[in-house]
């Protein structure tokens, strides 16, 4: 079903455009902002602010097949993994897989052989299963998620509410959001579900390249998504539940079983250089949302690097290297035929080098720069006012935020009659969808990572947005606007779901972007909200959740795959204090919870 | 002609009452003498490392952590400096520097005796200097040296400042930020024996200068060995040096790596250098 995928290289600018961020640390007394350098890093996770390393063309050319992998048939005996390896792999999947800034609605709950043979028993027990379940995994991660819930969303309880209603409408959204889980529009629904399906596809990344190839994810999604196959599976899913330990309060908060990955070693492992794994790993790390296109949307006061055009495009390629990704994964999740896949993933392609492309996008800022006016102007005062003004500050804000930025536009989405004639739950669509969008940015990054000239950042980046959707969503569902896709494809009651844009350029986005918040109270020193393994990693061992990495006082300092050495530093070669971490003491490192 | 003093001798390091930590005053010191031959010993050393781990950040299980021989020699220490004989009053020194020796690891099973002395009295810019050693041996054999650099402010200095030593060269290959809670003075007390008052409360800080409590320079050498974990193998011998103290809270970024000469550069740095040093074979 899933095609070869290749990275395809892009050619860089011309030698005088060839710059990067060139970020340095503010002088004493300066006013720090997003394009300087943070004074340390005080984290644990094991992100870090990363470079990406530049990779050669064979090395790209060995990663491929990273973007067509197979769910694996069979598990062989193999040694018990080490702590250290299986805090590498969650470092590649649950603590750096594509999220949404503030979201921290994923953990995982890591189960040893036994409870994995276990586990195995229960699984065939359920309904709709997509995999085989397999037997003699080394070990399985149970992954849980919540709802989508995020100070965006609290906003959202504020808005399409009339004025005098609002009083009763407003307090009856909160609680029914609260204890019922109630989404304030559909798409920020699908946002949990496409953060699962991101999640998913990593996975099965994430257990190759931190085994160097020898060990594989059989990763079960179908029979978690949505209420139908939960409902049909209610039994069983309470025996999982139990089995990890998931509390009635949890419950109570929104958290279910959302996937499982069974992970055991497979018989013939690619022939993979534990080298490229490593590399491929910090690779993997380092990539982050690319907003800025120099020269196009930059801000006036971003330092100069951002404010000049590069003559340089996204190659049609890699848009069709990175259409065939999403599709691969679209297949995969779904198992749908291919040419069906293709047919039910509805993308529209907004050109901006075309004049027809610049028209369109001019359209859809438009559309949603008056759907933010509307917002505005309809917020309680009741509620706004006592706020002096935030919910309205804030929302009048999402015009920047959601601007959308690049050479490759696309608009992507679903039709749910569509989906629901082919009997797949749309929840479940929807993660396959997230996966989708994933890989395709993936292909586009990673591509990007090949023969980058020296001083330059970066060669391509993407960055996957859901904002522009939820504010046409809320056009939708409060004040008859159509669906961003209506017009691409008339007729097929599309749901948008994500927007992505592929950039090609050569400077990377200011580290105090997105990961992290700069932070009024501490002077505008940045935060970082990317999680430690601590707070969503537990590993089942003799029937007790553990956090990962939190032993005896001490938390996660480790920068996984540090030895690539891909760390920022600033111009003179100087590193942000913190930033390279310090390795988890080897005894424990070396650990095999399970054996 | 030098004094002879008898050494003092324990079956296990006696436990010195704070009371007499706090008011040992010193004997009267002649200008220019050296230091009173004073010397504990104990046949016994009995490790309960532990806490002490937890506190510094050791895994717990395997060898004893190369730092807690310090530990276990600490009642040594305090009969030494609160001897009829030492010239010097506790409260209030300072800790600069210290040298340790660790031939191979240590093991809580094995028998283990101690001793501690002091020697090396020299001017200082602000006061006088002198080294406290402490030693471990299994079986007739030292497996642990640790020499202690401190400085005692009760005499005047000569006011020379002194050249710091060239830092090496050396390559970042761990840098992490600790973050020292406010009670990290009374937790690192209770598992060490130290009860300086300055590690211990704001108020008790104040009296002897200090706006806030300030870190053990003890523990930060023990976090530091423990961060350091496998980049250092026994035999090896670790010369460090406190530049300011470490107040508490606070955040400090801890970063190391290896000296192109061999062995491995560690340092403490809040706004400036708090602690640097050096680990090599010995």
């Amino acid at each position: 079903m899933q095609k070869p995928v290749s990275l395809v290289p892009i050619s860089p600018p011309p030698p005088a455009q060839r710059t990067g961020r060139g970020a340095q640390f503010p002088a004493e007394g300066a006013r720090r902002d997003r394009y300087s350098l943070p004074d340390e890093l005080d984290s644990a996770s094991p992100v870090g602010f990363r470079t990406r390393p530049t990779l050669t063309g064979a090395e790209g050319a060995g990663l491929a097949f990273l973007f067509d992998l197979e769910a694996p048939a069979v598990f062989v005996p193999g040694p018990a993994p080490t702590e250290g390896e299986l805090f590498e792999e969650a470092s590649l999947g649950v603590l750096s897989a594509r999220q949404s800034t503030n979201y921290t609605g994923q953990r995982q709950v890591s189960l040893g052989p036994d409870d994995s043979a276990k586990l195995a028993s229960l699984l065939r027990r359920l309904e709709g299963l997509d995999r085989l379940v397999l037997d003699g995994a080394s070990y399985t991660h149970v992954g849980l998620s919540r709802p989508y819930r995020t100070p965006f969303t609290f906003l959202l309880t504020f808005i399409g509410h009339k004025a005098v209603q609002s009083l009763y409408t407003v307090p009856k959204r909160a609680w029914d959001k609260r204890f019922h889980h109630v989404d304030d529009i559909p798409t920020i629904g699908y946002l949990q579900h496409l953060h699962v399906g991101i999640w998913a596809d990593a996975m099965e990344r994430a257990a190759v390249l931190a085994s160097g190839g020898k060990r594989r994810a059989n990763v079960l999604m179908q029979p978690f998504s949505g209420p139908a196959w939960q409902a049909k599976n209610a039994a069983v899913l309470a025996e999982v539940e139990a089995l990890v330990g998931l509390s009635s309060a949890e419950r109570e908060a929104g958290w279910r079983v959302c996937l499982v990955a069974q992970v055991g070693h497979v018989a013939s492992p690619p022939p993979l250089a534990p080298e490229l794994c490593r590399r491929a790993g910090a690779a993997l790390l380092s990539l982050r949302s690319e907003r800025i296109q120099p020269g196009v949307n930059a801000e006036d006061k971003a330092p100069a690097p951002y404010r000049h055009r590069q003559d340089m495009d996204v190659s049609p390629e890699l848009t069709e290297m990175a259409g065939r990704a999403a599709y691969n994964a679209f297949c995969h999740w779904t198992g749908l035929d291919r040419e069906e896949a293709k047919r039910l993933l509805l993308m529209e392609r907004i050109d901006v080098l075309t004049p027809n492309g610049k028209e369109r996008l001019r359209a859809v800022r438009h559309e949603l720069e008056a759907i933010t006016d509307k917002v505005v102007a309809n917020l309680p005062l009741w509620a706004d006012l006592p706020l002096l003004k935030a919910l309205s500050k804030n929302a009048a804000r999402g015009k920047k935020a959601f601007a959308l930025t690049g050479q490759r536009i696309y608009v992507g989405g679903l039709s749910r009659p569509e989906i629901a004639a082919h009997g797949i739950e749309f929840a479940h669509a929807v993660r396959a969808f997230g996966a989708a969008a994933s890989r395709s940015a993936l292909v586009c990054e990673l591509s990007g990572c090949i023969d980058i000239p020296a001083g330059c950042d970066l060669l391509a980046g993407t960055c996957l947005m859901a904002g522009p959707v939820n504010q046409n969503d809320i056009g939708k569902q409060f004040y008859g606007y159509p669906d961003l896709l209506a017009e691409a494809f008339p007729g097929r009651d599309p749901t948008s779901l994500l927007v992505w844009t592929l950039k090609a350029k050569t400077v990377a986005d200011p580290i105090g972007n997105e990961e992290q918040l700069l932070n009024a109270a501490r002077k505008g020193a940045l935060v970082d909200l990317r999680v430690g393994p601590h707070e969503v990693v537990a590993l089942r061992v003799a029937g007790q959740n553990r956090p990962m990495r939190s032993r005896d006082g001490r938390l996660n300092g480790e920068r996984a795959f540090a030895d690539v050495g891909n760390f920022v530093v600033d111009p003179d070669g100087r590193e942000v204090p913190g930033n390279r971490g310090s390795a988890w003491p080897e005894a424990w490192r070396q650990e095999r919870p399970w054996a | 002609m030098g004094v002879t003093l008898e050494p003092l001798e324990f079956d296990v390091p006696p436990q010195v009452p704070l009371a007499r930590l706090a008011t040992h005053r010193g004997h009267a010191h002649t200008a220019g003498a050296p230091l009173p031959p004073i010397e504990a010993r104990a046949r016994r050393l009995v490790p309960d490392p532990d806490a002490y781990a937890r506190v510094c950040g050791f895994p717990l299980g395997g060898p004893l952590p190369p730092t807690y021989p310090d530990v276990l020699t600490r009642g040594l220490q305090l009969a030494v400096l609160t001897h009829a004989a030492f010239p010097f009053p506790l409260l209030g020194i300072l800790h600069t520097e210290q040298r340790i020796v660790a031939r191979r690891d240590l093991h809580a099973e094995e028998a283990m005796s101690g001793r501690s002395w002091v020697e090396g009295l020299r001017p200082a810019r602000r006061g006088v200097e002198f080294e406290l050693h402490s030693a471990v041996t299994v079986a007739g054999v030292e497996v642990w040296h640790g020499t202690s650099t401190i400085l005692s402010r009760s005499l005047p200095g000569d006011g020379q400042k002194r050249p710091r030593p060239q830092e090496p060269a050396w390559t970042p290959a761990r840098s992490v930020v600790w973050r020292l809670p406010p009670d990290l003075g009374r937790r690192y007390a209770a598992v060490s024996g130290d009860h300086n008052p300055i590690h211990l409360h704001p108020l008790t800080a104040r009296l002897f200068g200090f706006k806030r409590p300030i870190a053990h320079g003890w523990w930060a050498i023990a976090r530091a060995v423990a961060e350091l974990d496998t980049d250092i193998q026994t035999p090896w011998q670790l010369h460090a040096r406190f530049s300011s103290p470490l107040p508490l809270p606070g955040r400090v970024c801890f970063t190391s790596g290896p000296l192109r000469t061999g062995g491995h550069h560690f340092e403490l740095r809040r706004r400036e250098v708090c602690l640097s040093g050096e680990v090599r074979p010995a």
